[in-house]
C-alpha cells in the first residue's frame, strides 16, 4: 500500500494551500481531486447544461427549493469562481448566533487572520480592479450610490490584463484569471506533492494513528492509500459527505458534521433603471462586476455586489416585480421583458450578508449528498432586510427592484459553508480552533466547510485564509 | 460551445482578432454604439438539427416549450422562441436529469389539462396552457428548474443564436474592453477605504 505523510481530499482552496505548505515543509503529499486537470481550452464560452455540467457539481435540497454548485476539476472552486478576493471584515469574526454562541473561536479575529490573509493575496497576485476595469453594469451601480450620498468599493480579484468577456464562472478561456492551477498546485508539484485527478473518495478508516482513504481511481478500480495525517477539503457539501459515509468506522464521529450549513447570506436580486440613466450592457465585462457597497455594512451587515451576467443567467432566474407578487417567469410577456430591458436597463446583484447557519447535509443510503436549507421566520426576515437595502437603492435612483425565487427564495448558489465547522465549543463545533476534527487525531479539516459562519463578502479569500492558518498550526505542532 | 467548436474557434484566432478590428468602425456606426464583437465563426450553430416532435411525450413537451418562451405560432410578434431554438434538445440531452422524467412529467401535464380544462395540453389555447404548467409547479417544485432549462436555452443559444440575435446579445466574445461603451473608466463614486480592505 503506498503511504503518504499526508493525503489531502480535495484540491480547492482547502486543500491546494496546505499541500504546497506541506510539501514545502518536505512533507510527502498526495492530493485526491474527483475532477479534471483542465487548461484553458476546456473553458467553453457556454452556459447551457451540458457544458456546465462538466465543471460544476450541482446540488438540489431536498424541498427542490435551493441549488447549490460548486466548481470541479484540478484547483477546485477556483477554476470557476468570480475571483472577488475580499478580507471578511472584522465583524465577521465577532459575530454572534441567536443563541449568542460566537462562531469564529475567540482566537481568530481579523488581526490574527490579516498576516494570512496578506499571504494568500500575494501568492495569487491579488489586486484591485483599476476603474477602466469596471464594467458598464458596476459603474452604474456605483452611479447610483453616488446620487444617495454612499459609496461603493472598486474589488479585489486575481485577475491581470482582463479581456472582460463576461465568462469567469466558465473558467477563464483567456488564462488572465488566476486560478490554482496558476500559483499553489505547480508550487506543490514542483515541491513533490502529487496531485491525482478523477478520483472519488468514498470513505477513510483509522489506521492506528493514521489513516486509510478509500477511492476510485480514473479508471473506476478501488484503491486505498495511507496517511500519516488527512486533510478534508472536498466542499461544504462533499466533506461532510465524506465523513458521514464513513461513520461505520467512525462510530464516534462528532454528532454535528453536517450541520450549521450556511449559504453566506447570498440572496440574489436584479435592479431596473430608468432609460433616464446610463445602459447597463450587463454581458460587458468580468462577472463580479468590479465594485462592492459596504455602505450598509454598519447598520445591516450587508455587503451589495453588483454582477455582469450573460441573458442565460439572468433570463434563468425565477425573476418578478415586487409589484407584481411573487410569479412563474412564462410566456410571451416574459420573454418581451427580457428583450426590452436586459442590455440596457438590468443588471443582477448579489447580496451577501450575516446569517445562522440552519441548514444540514446528509447522506441518503447510497452515500449521496442530500442537503436542507430552511426557509425559516429568521430567514424571510433576512431576506426582507436585504430587499429593504435593494429598494432604498432603487427607488432613490427612480429605479425598480427585482426580486428573484417566486414561492421559494433565490439563494445565491456558490458559497456554501459551515458544516465541519472550526468553534471552542466542543458541542457545537466539530473541529477545534486549528481545524482538527475533535476525537480524530491528525485528521483536519480547512476548506468552506470549516469556516464556521457567512464571511460578509465572497468568501474565497477567507477559505483561503484559514486553509494557510491551518496548514501552519499543522507545521508548528510538527 | 462543445470542445471542437471550440477548438474550431481557437483555430481561427488570429483571423478572429483581424475581424474585431476591420469591425470596429462598423461597431461605432451602429445606432447605440454598441455592436457585435463576435465575429461569425464564433456562433456557428451546433451539428445535427432541433429534434422533431415524434412521440406523444415528444409533443406534449413541445407544446410546453411553446408556452415557455412561445415561438411564431404564439407569440402576437411573431418572434421565434425556445421550439425555433431547438430547446427540445436539451430537455431529451441525455446529461441533463429531466430526460428520466419527461414520460411523468407530460403525463402529469395532461393530467392536470384535463381535470382543469378537458382538453390535453397540446389542444388547449396558450392562457389555459399557462395556468397549467403554473399550477403543475405547485404540485411538483422541481419543475422550476425545467423551465429554467428552457428559458435559459433559449436565452444562452445553447443549440443556436436565435435566443442570442432576440435579446441582442453577441454570444462568445473576443471581449469587450475595447469597447468604448464597456466601462466609464473614471471614478463615478466615493470609496470607503483606501486599499479595498474593509478593516
Amino acid at each position: 500500500m503506498e503511504a503518504f505523510d499526508f493525503v489531502i481530499v480535495g484540491s480547492g482552496f482547502g486543500g491546494s494551500i496546505p499541500a504546497l505548505r506541506l510539501a514545502q515543509a518536505g512533507r510527502k503529499v498526495l492530493v485526491l481531486e474527483q475532477g479534471e486537470r483542465l487548461t484553458p481550452q476546456d473553458f467553453p464560452q457556454d452556459w447551457s447544461f451540458r457544458a456546465q455540467a462538466r465543471l460544476f457539481t450541482t446540488y438540489t435540497s431536498k424541498d427542490y427549493h435551493v441549488i447549490l454548485r460548486y466548481g470541479r476539476g484540478l484547483g477546485g472552486g477556483s477554476l470557476t469562481y468570480a475571483a472577488a478576493m475580499l478580507r471578511a471584515p472584522s465583524a465577521v469574526f465577532e459575530y454572534r448566533d441567536r443563541d449568542d454562541y460566537r462562531v469564529w473561536p475567540a482566537a481568530v479575529t481579523r488581526s490574527v487572520m490579516d498576516p494570512y490573509f496578506a499571504k494568500v493575496e500575494e501568492e495569487m497576485t491579488i489586486e484591485r480592479a483599476s476603474w477602466s476595469d469596471v464594467p458598464r453594469a458596476g459603474g452604474v451601480f456605483a452611479m447610483m450610490l453616488d446620487k444617495m450620498g454612499k459609496t461603493a468599493d472598486r474589488g479585489m480579484y486575481p485577475i491581470h490584463d482582463c479581456m472582460q468577456c463576461g465568462f469567469c464562472m466558465c473558467g477563464c478561456p483567456f488564462g488572465r484569471k488566476k486560478h490554482l492551477g496558476h500559483n499553489y498546485i505547480p508550487d506543490a508539484e514542483q515541491k513533490g506533492a502529487q496531485f491525482r485527478t478523477e478520483c472519488k473518495v468514498h470513505h477513510i478508516e483509522k489506521d492506528g494513528d493514521g489513516w486509510l482513504v478509500r477511492y476510485k481511481d480514473v479508471h473506476g478500480i478501488a484503491q486505498v492509500v495511507h496517511g500519516d495525517g488527512l486533510i478534508v477539503a472536498a466542499g461544504a457539501l462533499e466533506t461532510p459527505a465524506v465523513l458521514l459515509r464513513s461513520k461505520p468506522w467512525l462510530p464516534d464521529l462528532h454528532p454535528q458534521v453536517g450541520k450549521n450549513l450556511n449559504n453566506n447570506g447570498d440572496v440574489a436580486f436584479l435592479f431596473r433603471i430608468p432609460e433616464t440613466m446610463p445602459a447597463t450592457y450587463p454581458y460587458m465585462g468580468r462577472n463580479n462586476a468590479g465594485v462592492i457597497t459596504y455602505a450598509f455594512w454598519e447598520e445591516h451587515r450587508i455587503t451589495i455586489h453588483p454582477g455582469a451576467g450573460p441573458p442565460a443567467l439572468v433570463a434563468a432566474m425565477d425573476v418578478y416585480s415586487e409589484k407584481d407578487g411573487p410569479k412563474v417567469p412564462l410566456g410571451y410577456d416574459f420573454k418581451h421583458y427580457v428583450r426590452d430591458n436586459y442590455a440596457k436597463h438590468l443588471f443582477p446583484a448579489l447580496a451577501i450578508g450575516l446569517t445562522d447557519g440552519e441548514g444540514e447535509v446528509t447522506v441518503n443510503a447510497d452515500g449521496i449528498v442530500e442537503f436542507v436549507l430552511p426557509l425559516n421566520d429568521r430567514m424571510k426576515a433576512y431576506i426582507d432586510r436585504v430587499a429593504g437595502v435593494g429598494r432604498q437603492i432603487a427607488e432613490a435612483n427612480g429605479a425598480e427592484l427585482l426580486r428573484t425565487g417566486g414561492d421559494t427564495f433565490e439563494h445565491g448558489d456558490a458559497h456554501p459553508l459551515g458544516t465541519c465547522r472550526i468553534g471552542d465549543d466542543d458541542s457545537r463545533a466539530p473541529c477545534t480552533p486549528d481545524g482538527e476534527l475533535r476525537g480524530q487525531k491528525n485528521l483536519y479539516i480547512t476548506d468552506g466547510a470549516a469556516v464556521p459562519g457567512g464571511t460578509g463578502v465572497n468568501p474565497s479569500l477567507t477559505i483561503a485564509a484559514n486553509a494557510e492558518r491551518i496548514a501552519a498550526h499543522i507545521l508548528a505542532k510538527g | 460551445m462543445d470542445r471542437r467548436r471550440f477548438l474550431q474557434t481557437m483555430s481561427g484566432w488570429s483571423l478572429g482578432v483581424l475581424l474585431a478590428a476591420m469591425e470596429a468602425s462598423d461597431r461605432e456606426a451602429k445606432a447605440d454604439g454598441v455592436g457585435y464583437v463576435s465575429p461569425g465563426f464564433l456562433r456557428k450553430p451546433l451539428p445535427g438539427a432541433c429534434i422533431q416532435a415524434q412521440t406523444d411525450t415528444e409533443k406534449t413537451l413541445a407544446a410546453v416549450l411553446d408556452t415557455v418562451v412561445p415561438g411564431p405560432q404564439t407569440d402576437p410578434e411573431g418572434s421565434p422562441g425556445a421550439v425555433e431554438a431547438c430547446s427540445l434538445n436539451v430537455l431529451l440531452d441525455s446529461t441533463f436529469p429531466f430526460l428520466q422524467y419527461a414520460d411523468l412529467f407530460a403525463g402529469m401535464i395532461d393530467q392536470i389539462s384535463n381535470d382543469t380544462h378537458g382538453s390535453p395540453f397540446i389542444a388547449l389555447p396558450y392562457q389555459q396552457r399557462i395556468d397549467v404548467l403554473v399550477a403543475a409547479v405547485d404540485k411538483v417544485p422541481l419543475l422550476r428548474l425545467a423551465y429554467r432549462a428552457i428559458r435559459s436555452a433559449f436565452f444562452g443559444g445553447a443549440y443556436n443564436g436565435i435566443g442570442l440575435d432576440y435579446v441582442g446579445y453577441p454570444g462568445p466574445n473576443l471581449g469587450y474592453r475595447s469597447i468604448p461603451e464597456f466601462s466609464f473608466r473614471k471614478a463615478v463614486c466615493q470609496e470607503l477605504t483606501a486599499d479595498g480592505r474593509m478593516p
